[in-house]
C-alpha cells in the first residue's frame, strides 16, 4: 500500500541518516533546557506556600509522566504504521521505545510515591491515576515480554502490534481518570484547555524541565534505534560499507 | 537550614532527582554501547 511518498523518508537507511543527524542538536536542546530548568527546579522557584521544599519532586515527575504516556502513543501510531503499510522502521521504533517507557513508567511511579509520602502521608493509595499508570507499566511489560517470546516467529511484530494498539486505551484512561473519578492525586495543571494553573515563576522552569527530558530521551532513543536498524540489516550493503 | 537540605525534605528530593538522573545515564550507555558494537559489525553481548 502507497503512503504518498513518506515511503522513500522511512527506509531503514534514511531513518537511520535523519537520527544519525537530529541527535547532536537533541542534545543541545537538552542541555540548555536542563540547565535552565534544573536551575529554576532546584534553587530559582519560590517554595510553595503549602508543601514547601517537596513540591520541587514535580520538576521531576511531571516529564517522566508526560514522556510514559507520549511515548506509549509513539509506539500506537507507529505499530499501526507498521500494520497498515508495513514500515519495518516503524516496528524498529516500538522495540527500542518499550524498555525506555517501562522505565519511565516506573520513575513516574516511585517519584510519585516519594512524593506521596510527605504530602498525603502514603506512597501508595489505590487512587484512579496512580492505578491505572501501574496498568500502563504492566502493558508496557506484556509488549516487552511478548516480542522477546514471540523472538523467531514471522507474525512477531504484527501481534506486539496489535496488543500494543489495542493497549492505547488505557491512555485517556489515565489522562482523563482525575477528571472522571474522585481521586487523591490533583487535577491536571498543564495539559488543559485553558490557561495553566501554575504561578508562572513556577511554571517555566517546568516548561524546561519537560522540555529537556523530552530531548534527552529522544536523544537516547536516535541512538537505540540506529543500533537496532543496524542489528536488523547487517547483511545489506549500506551498512556493510558502515562497518568497515 | 542548608540549601542542600531542602527544608527538611532534602532526603525526598534527592532521591527523586538521583533516580532519574542514574537512568537516564544507564540508558544512555547500554545505547552507546549498542551502537558501538553494532557499527563494527559485532554482537554487543
Amino acid at each position: 500500500m502507497r503512503m504518498w511518498g513518506l515511503e522513500v523518508y522511512l527506509s531503514p537507511k534514511r531513518a537511520y541518516g535523519l537520527a544519525e543527524t537530529w541527535a547532536p542538536w537533541l542534545l543541545v536542546v537538552a542541555v540548555i533546557a536542563l540547565s535552565y530548568g534544573l536551575y529554576g527546579a532546584l534553587y530559582g522557584a519560590p517554595v510553595d506556600y503549602q508543601q514547601g521544599e517537596v513540591y520541587r519532586i514535580m520538576y521531576i515527575h511531571v516529564p517522566c509522566a508526560i514522556l510514559s504516556l507520549s511515548l506509549y502513543m509513539v509506539m500506537a501510531v507507529a505499530s499501526l504504521m507498521y500494520m497498515v503499510w508495513k514500515v519495518k522502521v516503524m516496528d524498529a521504533l516500538c522495540t527500542v521505545c518499550a524498555p525506555m517507557g517501562a522505565c519511565l513508567t516506573l520513575l513516574t511511579l516511585i517519584t510519585g510515591a516519594i512524593w506521596g509520602k510527605p504530602t498525603w502521608g502514603a506512597f501508595w493509595v489505590w487512587d484512579a491515576r496512580l492505578t491505572s499508570e501501574l496498568i500502563l507499566f504492566f502493558i508496557y511489560c506484556g509488549i516487552i515480554a511478548l516480542r522477546y517470546g514471540l523472538a523467531h516467529t514471522t507474525h512477531q511484530g504484527q501481534a506486539v502490534g496489535a496488543v500494543t494498539v489495542i493497549g492505547a486505551i488505557n491512555i485517556p484512561i489515565i489522562h482523563y481518570s482525575v477528571d472522571w473519578w474522585q481521586t487523591l492525586h490533583q487535577g491536571a495543571s498543564i495539559l488543559q484547555w485553558s490557561s495553566p494553573t501554575i504561578a508562572s515563576a513556577m511554571l517555566h522552569p517546568l516548561l524546561a524541565c519537560i522540555l529537556g527530558q523530552v530531548a534527552s530521551v529522544a536523544y537516547i532513543l536516535s541512538i537505540q534505534l540506529r543500533a537496532e536498524i543496524l542489528k536488523r540489516h547487517q547483511k545489506q550493503r549500506w551498512v556493510q560499507v558502515l562497518n568497515s | 537550614m542548608s540549601w542542600w537540605q531542602m527544608g527538611g525534605y532534602g532526603w525526598y528530593v534527592w532521591s527523586c532527582y538521583g533516580l532519574v538522573a542514574l537512568s537516564l545515564a544507564s540508558a544512555w550507555l547500554l545505547a552507546f554501547r549498542r551502537l558501538r558494537f553494532y557499527k563494527r559489525g559485532k554482537q554487543p553481548w
